[in-house]
């Protein structure tokens, strides 16, 4: 029972551990996962490839390690960013009330209501160099990263502000915060220390089940070449060519939708198993 | 629904329409390029001084605001501009993909129905038991699996191994029994896809629903048990259920357009993908302001619906 519980997280923990380890892999094998060597192209698993070769002659294995790192590094930092975003509007909106809350509402259900990926493909289409951004920032090789990132971020805080502000309000009204500003306290610390804490379980929840959407929406956007841009690898991006190479070698699709399978998988086990024990019509079975 | 509260929300999603189209209309302008520099690009024989005079005779040298303005009364007049890479009046481009989109979703809402609906008034009579935890581990995993990474597994398995279904959409095709085989796969991918999220959200409602006094009240009358799940429980989960659906719109077109993009469906999604990797500003401005019209009707018609289905709404009183 408690292996299973932790299985997941376990599985979650051991790939962000594999693929951050993938330069001391790679020195410890001798081989440069950027190197093109089109004289050793689609080659099979072997002693030196263990999962064989790509379309470049690039190993795949440590491909998919420096993909997960991406990957994975995408989907923590953009859940970081939309929990933060989506907690500070939700719990404004609630404490603030009135307008302000009508207001901050308004725009979270409109941006529930739009299609989010048509809009992402509009927003990552976008050119940097004409936001202000300069050029040789705009053409840096992690700039993809950051922009991707923060794009989805944008697009997926609305959840956890909706609940962020459900909480808040129930929190508002409770006697603890009532007698902290009956003592003075300003709104600020009455936010910061009575009510975020407060909140906080029912938003890590929420993020631990945002962050396999999150992967899934990186993988997608990778996939249709408007993500993260190559030779930076993604397990999105890597099945870019998918369709030329499935008539001779299909493996090479495989494995990276295995690892994003496998990955939001766990995630989503995680979140769902927090959230049951955190649901109150749960307890009766106890 | 009267006409009282209808005319306020139809104001209100018109005005939602208004500011998409000027925060889209923005943000395409800041996209790579602009059309003078695509239209020059195949003429080696154009001079700066050119590119900068047919910017003046175009308008691109005014301000945003008054762009925007005079993009806008041409779209009031019905004129919604060219698409530079079909060379076709964008309505008319935006015409046929939207039946066809509508045709993929359509089909495959209705299989996805078909399934979900025994599926998850299933689990809910069964929970917590086997059937249940089997049920909700293949939702999980339906819901962590991307859904063009399945259509290329099942591409690799139906066209390329078994060669039993053509790989991309053939919806021109003459003949009939090619259009509807190259229809199986993306129905396919996007059905399995979707499915779960709807078996889960049904499961939840369900078992609310069962817990309800007036399920406790038929049982005690007698009446048999499937009469008590369909007519009884099923009748009163089914108001949530369609605002969710309908809700959700908006995350199943972007599903569509992943199908649609693996597939070569002739659809929305497709469109719009073309339309942006191809610079096809106006296009894709358009395109999107559809699908976001499409959507905010279909949440409009929840509420509708919802009235409708509720009998405590429809009553007059205040659900």
């Amino acid at each position: 029972m408690k292996l299973r519980r932790f299985l997941p997280l376990g599985i979650i923990f051991f790939l962000t551990l594999l693929c951050f380890c993938a330069p001391l892999i790679e020195s410890a094998r001798g081989i440069d996962s950027n190197m093109a060597d089109l004289g050793s192209r689609f080659l099979p698993p072997s002693a030196t490839y263990w999962l064989g070769t790509d379309e470049l002659g690039r190993d795949v294995f440590l491909r998919l390690l420096y993909g997960g790192q991406v990957s994975l590094g995408v989907a923590f930092l953009a859940a970081l960013a939309a929990g933060s975003l989506g907690t500070l509007i939700g719990m404004t909106a609630g404490y603030a009330g009135g307008k302000t809350d009508a207001v901050l509402m308004r725009l979270t259900d409109l941006l529930i209501a739009l299609p989010a990926l048509p809009l992402l493909i509009i927003l990552a289409a976008l050119d940097l160099e004409k936001l202000g951004v300069s050029a040789d920032m705009a053409q840096a090789k992690y700039v993809s990263l950051y922009k991707i990132a923060l794009l989805i971020a944008l697009l997926s805080w609305t959840t956890l502000a909706r609940l962020a502000r459900a909480r808040t309000l129930v929190l508002r009204q409770s006697d603890f915060v009532r007698a902290a500003r009956a003592l003075g306290v300003g709104h600020g610390r009455i936010l910061l220390r009575h009510i975020l804490p407060n909140i906080m379980n029912t938003v890590s929840v929420a993020v631990t089940l945002a962050v396999g959407g999150i992967i899934l929406m990186e993988s997608v956007l990778s996939f249709l070449g408007l993500g993260i841009q190559p030779p930076l690898p993604s397990w999105g991006n890597m099945l870019t060519h998918a369709e030329d190479q499935m008539w001779e070698n299909a493996q090479l699709m495989v494995y990276p939708g295995m690892l994003i399978f496998i990955s939001v998988l766990c995630f989503n086990f995680t979140g769902d198993a927090l959230q049951d024990r955190l649901d109150p019509r749960n307890l009766e079975r106890k | 629904m009267t006409p009282d509260i209808l005319l306020p929300r139809l104001l209100q999603a018109f005005l939602t329409l208004l500011i998409l189209s000027f925060l889209v209309y923005t943000l395409i302008g800041l996209m790579p390029g602009d059309p003078v520099d695509l239209m020059i690009a195949g003429n080696p024989n154009m001079t700066a001084e050119d590119a900068a005079r047919l910017r003046e005779i175009h308008g691109l040298d005014r301000p945003l605001l008054l762009r925007y303005g005079s993009w806008l009364a041409a779209a009031a007049a019905g004129d919604l501009g060219y698409s530079r890479l079909y060379g076709l009046p964008v309505l008319e481009v935006i015409g046929p993909r939207v039946i066809n989109t509508v045709l993929l979703m359509g089909i495959s809402l209705l299989l996805t129905v078909a399934v979900a609906v025994p599926l998850g008034v299933f689990a809910a009579c069964r929970k917590n038991r086997a059937a249940d935890r089997i049920i909700g581990f293949f939702c999980l995993a339906g819901i962590s699996l991307p859904a063009f990474w399945l259509g290329l597994l099942l591409m690799a398995l139906f066209s390329v191994k078994l060669g039993w279904l053509p790989a991309g959409a053939a919806l021109e095709s003459a003949d009939v029994k090619i259009r509807a085989l190259s229809m199986v796969m993306p129905v396919m991918t996007l059905t399995l896809a979707g499915m779960a999220i709807y078996i889960r959200h049904l499961r939840s409602a369900m078992i609310d629903a069962l817990r309800a006094d007036h399920i406790r009240t038929a049982r005690a009358k007698g009446c048999s048990e499937p009469r008590v799940v369909w007519n009884h429980a099923f009748r009163a989960a089914l108001p949530p259920l369609v605002t969710i659906f309908m809700l959700d719109l908006g995350t199943l077109v972007g599903g569509a357009m992943t199908v649609e993009t693996v597939f070569a469906w002739p659809g929305m999604g497709k469109l719009m993908f073309d339309a942006v990797m191809g610079n096809d500003y106006n296009l894709a401005l358009c395109g999107f302001l559809v699908l976001a019209a499409c959507v905010l009707a279909a949440n409009m018609l929840a509420d509708i619906l919802y009235t409708v289905l509720d009998a405590r709404v429809a009553a007059g009183g205040k659900a």
